[in-house]
């Protein structure tokens, strides 16, 4: 007989109301491994600036499986068919409540350090502001670089994403209990949605585009659950609408999810919801610079002999040891906040082992302190003219400052645009310039289907389909390019 | 950027990178594809299966973007070198192959193995399928049991 979804009890979501739960969630969210994301907060150290952001990945994970099964029950075909039967809706969801089981304490600021392995960074802040000088001095370029849509994280070991299915597949409950309730469930489909693989098995496409793309359950969970904690009004946008408006058709022999022509301006408004956050909350004063302390002070402890906070290869041996181990389940927010205090405690002197400026910063985040913002330093524009940018900011103190050897002063530079869609034409001039001739329209089939995939697709009723970007009707066939870029000093004491 | 991908190429393949060689493009989306398996990020780069194996169309833009710019010194983490030796390496010893087919061969088959996840008893065959030019079947073993350990964890 069929697998029918059927709810055994709710949660209550100060965001999206009651959340259903069937009898594999209702178990998954009783283990410890999840209950770990308790400890999580979603936005690292925002709560500090914006009080009511205590949320964490837990409550997010549910409500990120609620809204994939809203998409799901949603999604129509082009001639409103339903898509999805209960089958496919519980792997869904179940997708969607572990996407994020291999967090990392302080969320992306932490995952960031584990990323960042390339070359040796922090050692000054000279090293620091050049970098920042590097990112600037680019803008001067011609932007010939190309997106690789679909990102597919089985390739990088520390991202969040592929440490999620280590977590699974090294989990023996989580396993015991999929299979107990849905046999029928492949735990590898789980692993392929949660990092974003199609290459796998082309055929659940449409479900991993639900999780991972422009406008997907992720993003529409953490954009209205983020705005309802820290208070602001940017997570507003006519879900309904866009819920209506979800249809799925094929390209190239592979699903692509979409909507009708009406979902335009909800998705315009979704997509402007999502900037602004992170103009206003993500990149506020006084968040980037706490985050920015979080994240130096991190890698400082990682390299630091004294600290117990684990190496690369020290966390997955966690992660593949934690039915037998809690080394995992302790590696939350306060295992950072926890190592913090310890180096006060120990016979270490921190400034024997490093820079005077990172011993600023444990000193500050201690006490709940920031680096001093310089007022008269800010500078931030909007524009689609990367050299215009360019100019204006090297006329600018805080650009010459960036050569300082004074290391008495540490310089953010932010960018967020609206959309990471590119135009059907310029993307194709792009892959052409790359191949030095122009490719076939087989060819460019290829490559047009993982942008179709990542991008919001307008599909017709007549079947056509193309993206935002390329569509008169959408805001986006302006904005695609335009990009906000904020620039800020902070003044650091070092004693 | 520009100066990370081309002294990671230098660093590994004791040559100076140049865009416009093709085995020089297909060298350096390998060794990339390898850093990262090992955990150590280059950049925002994800690979899917292309004519030459794993393939990164963000990476191929940069380093063509790079090509005309002058090399500035850059200071690895002691992470990057330790792959960058491991690398080297395996990639020393190419068997009856040549380099570039070397590094596609070890690369298509860490791809097959860990993305695409076929039996790893299936892993050699699939690659001859499909890329039947790949067909040193001596070298295929070495190479298949080389990808077997780029990972972070060994």
């Amino acid at each position: 007989m069929a697998y029918r979804i059927e709810f055994v009890d709710r949660i209550l979501d100060p965001v999206h109301g009651f959340i259903d739960l069937t009898q594999v969630e209702k178990e998954i969210i009783e283990l410890p491994i999840f209950k770990r994301l308790q400890s999580l907060k979603q936005l690292s150290l925002t709560n500090w600036v914006f009080p009511g952001a205590e949320h964490t990945r837990y409550m997010h994970s549910l409500g990120v499986m609620h809204i994939v099964d809203l998409m799901a029950i949603n999604l129509r075909t082009v001639d409103y068919q339903s898509y999805f039967n209960d089958e496919q809706r519980q792997l869904l969801r179940l997708a969607g409540l572990l996407h994020d089981i291999g967090h990392y304490p302080l969320s992306h600021v932490t995952e960031y350090v584990y990323l960042s392995t390339l070359v040796e960074e922090n050692q000054s802040l000279f090293d620091y502001n050049q970098r920042v000088k590097e990112q600037i001095d680019d803008l001067q370029k011609s932007d010939t670089r190309i997106p690789d849509y679909m990102k597919d994280r089985y390739t990088v070991p520390m991202h969040h994403e592929y440490m999620g299915t280590e977590v699974i597949k090294n989990d023996n409950d989580i396993k015991r209990i999929i299979n107990k309730y849905c046999s029928f469930v492949d735990i590898e489909d789980i692993c392929d949605i949660i990092v974003g693989c199609v290459a796998r098995k082309p055929e659940i496409s449409a479900m991993v585009q639900l999780i991972h793309s422009e406008v997907d359950a992720d993003g529409i969970d953490y954009i209205m659950r983020d705005a309802t904690f820290s208070g602001t009004s940017y997570g507003g946008f006519e879900l309904g609408l866009l819920f209506r408006n979800l249809v799925v058709t094929k390209y190239n022999n592979i699903d692509i999810i979409g909507i009708r022509p009406k979902g335009i301006s909800v998705v315009d408004q979704y997509l402007i919801s999502k900037y602004f956050a992170y103009t206003q909350v993500i990149f506020n004063r006084h968040v980037a610079i706490l985050d920015t302390m979080a994240e130096i002070f991190t890698k400082t402890l990682i390299r630091l002999s004294k600290s117990t906070y684990p190496g690369a290869k020290e966390l997955l041996s966690y992660i593949k040891n934690h039915n037998t181990n809690d080394g995992y389940l302790k590696f939350t927010d306060r295992s950072f906040w926890t190592q913090l205090d310890a180096l006060n405690k120990t016979d270490v002197d921190l400034a024997d082992y490093v820079s005077a400026f990172i011993v600023e910063i444990h000193e500050k985040l201690q006490h709940y302190q920031e680096f001093e913002f310089n007022k008269e330093s800010e500078f931030m524009i909007t524009s689609n003219d990367r050299a215009k940018v360019y100019e204006s900011i090297i006329g600018k103190d805080i650009y010459h400052n960036l050569d300082s050897k004074e290391e008495n002063r540490l310089v953010l530079f932010h960018r967020k645009g609206f959309t990471s869609e590119m135009p059907e034409g310029l993307y194709r001039r792009k892959i052409d310039d790359i191949n030095n001739e122009p490719i076939t329209d087989d060819e460019f089939k290829d490559y047009n289907t993982k942008r179709l995939q990542e991008g919001v697709a307008v599909i017709e009723p007549d079947g056509d389909i193309h993206l935002l970007v390329d569509d008169k009707k959408s805001i986006m066939s302006f904005l695609y390019n335009t990009n906000t870029y904020i620039l800020r000093e902070y003044l650091v004491d070092n004693k | 950027m520009c100066d990370f991908l081309k002294e990671v190429y230098k660093s590994i393949y004791d040559e100076t990178f140049d865009y416009s060689v093709l085995d020089h493009r297909i060298k350096l989306q390998k060794a990339v594809y390898f850093l990262e398996n090992m955990g150590v990020t280059v950049g925002d780069y994800s690979f899917s299966w292309n004519k030459y194996g794993p393939y990164s169309l963000k990476l191929d833009s940069e380093a063509k973007k790079c090509s005309a710019e002058p090399v500035r010194i850059v200071k690895f983490s002691d992470r990057a070198y330790e792959c960058f030796e491991k690398i080297k390496r395996f990639v020393a010893d190419c068997g009856a192959y040549s380099k570039k087919e070397w590094v596609e061969c070890i690369a298509s088959l860490h791809y097959l193995l860990y993305v695409i996840r076929i039996d790893a008893s299936d892993v050699v065959n699939e690659l001859i399928k499909r890329k039947p030019y790949l067909d040193k079947e001596d070298d295929n073993v070495r190479a298949f049991e080389i990808a077997k350990t780029i990972r972070i964890a060994l």
